[in-house]
């Protein structure tokens, strides 16, 4: 992977206060991600990698350091600027799902595509697209407190998939599923990785998951202590019997032709423009453009 | 995020909390249906008082008097054919005024009026069986109630008997003049004047060759008054409309529909905290829902917006069943009063509309519940606008 990192985080620190104690959750880290790969970060509770998977996001901001994606300082962004970063950048998956209780399944998967304006019709076929792909087709209009715990993170993270992301962001993704159901999920986050490409970084403390990554950073105490290259990556397929079907009918490439314009299932530096320094201060309406070439 | 998929969340919020959304409403259309019953109370009295003291036709006359004896040599067929020539001006008709005396009836003084019976309206005369003159030099009266009182008759037999007038006028040339007339009383005024007064046609007095009293001009319409009043005053007259009366009465029924007002509005305050409070109790419920909205890439502005807009379709809806009820309520009341008044008296007492909600006062109030509202969602929003979605997201 000769090429620009996807994220690149240099020297970065995060404190904050917790009463009057001052909590250095991040310390002096620096990394470098790359395009496609499957990254975990792995560490007990308390390392500070939940805290820098909400700093990628733009959740927060650092302390001191910086992150760039794809060049692009979040540090440098306004508010709708970082917004935007999650809309159309980072698809994130929660450990506690996070679902919007008082809409359905469509509507939950299909909202970030209504911040970014896209007309009900086209939300509403995308959102059906990816259930299909999820496997939940039969749950569109149930609401979230009807589906179990592994049905609802995978509308989670068909959700995250929703304005195709560059980035997926899985924070814990079944720390509260059963085991059958984290596999299913964990299967579904490989498959996306593999299938498409996608960038895919877990956290995670649960140590079987480590064989799917292809590098593993290890945490303690707000520092990355290790970082681990696995060439045999495994894929979800060697391990489930029924999984090589499903893994295989996964592509987003579906989608991409029902949306009738080419998938961005890697990025590749043809496509940087769209997120080249001349472009951040682009209005609402460029902005909508983008997504809806996306 | 588009406008409508903010409605369409906002709308959504509030169908699933369908009881504290009734509520919250319930609030808004306790206080708009509150302005809208006194208010419109208000407006249908006022209409009520210009309508049973004036005509609409009485809004049309310009009265032209005289000041004093100069100016009323003035006042003579030459000015009236003047007059006539004025743009826009309809009718012109002078009137004469003359003590009188009856005979057989010591010390009754009536006024008579003498009036060109063709322009009987220009003079906003209701007579109680609605009788005008037979012709324009026909020897007949009209009375009024105080003259019949003083004349010792009912108001019913009095019609038809005639009585014989001792007219004293002063002519053109400063002499006094007097006639002897003898008129039939062909109907009784249906006024409250304490003075004793009678109306007879103009013709009766010609041969007194006196100065006109006063001369009305009425013009084609309401609008055109003011222009043509200007004109007149513009030749060294005085005049007076009964627009002044009018507006008079107008500024009294201001004041009291702004008191009126004021008293909804405390209604209306009290739903808008209610608003408030709805508001930011479900901005404590929907905190996390917040965080997961900007974590999934909401914008700070979509947030508040769908707080804003909740808070705008509880106005709106509060409005438009404020209004709905503040107006059936009037109208059952109006119903209900005009039912009584026709049992317990004649049918001249009956009020009639109580009740007037001109449609620019409607939209006025359905707006202004609108933005009392919008403004009562504008902290809550602010607050959605400004979490902190990290902390929003661990919120429970």
């Amino acid at each position: 992977m000769a090429k620009a990192p996807v994220i690149k985080i240099n020297n970065l620190s995060k404190k904050f206060m917790l009463g009057d104690i001052e909590v250095q959750a991040l310390q002096s880290v620096s990394l470098e991600i790359y395009s496609g790969e499957f990254i975990v970060f792995f560490g007990v509770s308390g390392c500070g990698k939940s805290t820098l998977m909400s700093m990628i996001a733009g959740l927060q901001p650092p302390s001191t350091g910086s992150i760039l994606i794809r060049g692009e300082d979040l540090a440098k962004l306004d508010s709708n600027e970082l917004a935007q970063h999650r809309r159309t950048k980072i698809g994130m998956v929660f450990q506690a799902f996070n679902l919007i209780q008082t809409m359905n399944v469509v509507e939950n998967i299909s909202l970030p595509l209504a911040f970014a304006r896209i007309s009900k019709g086209r939300r509403i076929k995308r959102a059906e697209n990816l259930l299909e792909i999820v496997g939940m087709s039969k749950y569109k209009n149930r609401a979230p407190n009807q589906l179990s715990g592994g049905q609802q993170q995978r509308i989670a993270i068909a959700r995250s998939l929703v304005a195709n992301p560059w980035i997926m962001l899985a924070d814990e993704p079944t720390g509260n599923l059963d085991s059958k159901s984290a596999d299913d999920v964990m299967r579904l986050l490989v498959s996306l990785n593999r299938k498409s490409k996608r960038t895919v970084i877990l956290i995670t403390h649960n140590p079987d998951y480590l064989q799917f990554a292809d590098r593993v950073f290890w945490m303690q105490d707000g520092k990355v202590i290790k970082v681990e290259a696995n060439a045999h990556a495994v894929t979800f397929n060697e391990k489930g019997k029924s999984s090589a079907s499903k893994a295989d009918s996964f592509s987003l490439d579906n989608e991409s032709k029902d949306e009738s314009k080419s998938e961005a299932l890697e990025e590749p530096p043809a496509e940087k423009p769209e997120t080249a320094p001349a472009t951040p201060k682009e209005t609402e309406n460029k902005e909508e453009e983008a997504e809806v070439k996306n | 995020m588009k406008i409508i998929d903010v409605l369409r969340i906002a709308i959504g919020n509030l169908m699933r909390n369908k009881l504290r959304t009734f509520l919250t409403v319930s609030g808004v259309v306790v206080g708009i249906s509150t302005i809208v019953f006194l208010v419109t109370l208000g407006f249908g009295l006022q209409k009520l008082v210009i309508r049973k003291t004036t005509n609409l036709e009485a809004l049309k006359v310009i009265t032209l008097n005289s000041k004093n004896k100069e100016e009323s040599k003035n006042l003579n067929a030459t000015l009236v054919k003047k007059l006539q020539d004025i743009p826009n001006v309809d009718v012109v008709t002078p009137s004469y005024y003359f003590s009188a005396s009856i005979d057989g009836y010591e010390g009754l003084a009536p006024a008579i009026y003498a009036i060109e019976p063709s322009h009987f309206e220009v003079y906003d005369l209701k007579t109680k069986n609605g009788k005008q003159f037979t012709d324009e030099s026909a020897k007949e009266i009209i009375v009024n109630k105080k003259l019949v009182d003083d004349l010792k008759e009912d108001q019913n037999t009095i019609i038809g008997k005639s009585f014989k007038f001792n007219i004293t006028g002063i002519g053109q040339d400063d002499s006094t003049k007097t006639m002897d007339v003898e008129l039939k009383v062909v109907d009784v005024l249906n006024d409250e004047s304490p003075g004793k007064i009678g109306y007879s046609p103009f013709k009766v007095f010609a041969d007194m060759n006196s100065n006109y009293y006063n001369i009305k001009i009425k013009v084609k319409t309401q609008e055109q008054l003011p222009e043509v009043k200007k004109i007149i005053e513009s030749m060294g007259f005085s005049t007076s409309v009964i627009k002044n009366q009018l507006s008079a009465i107008n500024l009294a029924f201001a004041i009291i529909n702004g008191i009126l007002g004021a008293f909804g509005m405390v209604a209306l305050f009290v739903a808008a905290i209610g608003i408030f409070n709805t508001m930011t109790i479900s901005l404590l419920e929907r905190t996390h829902e917040i965080g997961v909205m900007k974590a999934i890439g909401g914008r700070d502005k979509d947030c508040s917006r769908i707080f804003t807009a909740e808070a705008a379709t509880i106005g709106l809806m509060g409005g438009t069943f404020g209004i709905t009820i503040g107006w059936g309520i009037g109208r059952l009341l109006e119903v209900i009063i005009n039912y009584l008044a026709s049992k317990a008296g004649p049918a001249d007492q009956i009020p009639g509309h109580l009740f007037y909600t001109p449609p620019i006062f409607a939209i006025g109030v359905v707006v202004f519940a609108f933005l009392v509202s919008t403004f009562a969602g504008i902290w809550p929003a602010r607050r959605a606008s400004r979490l902190n979605p990290l902390e929003a997201l661990r919120y429970e």
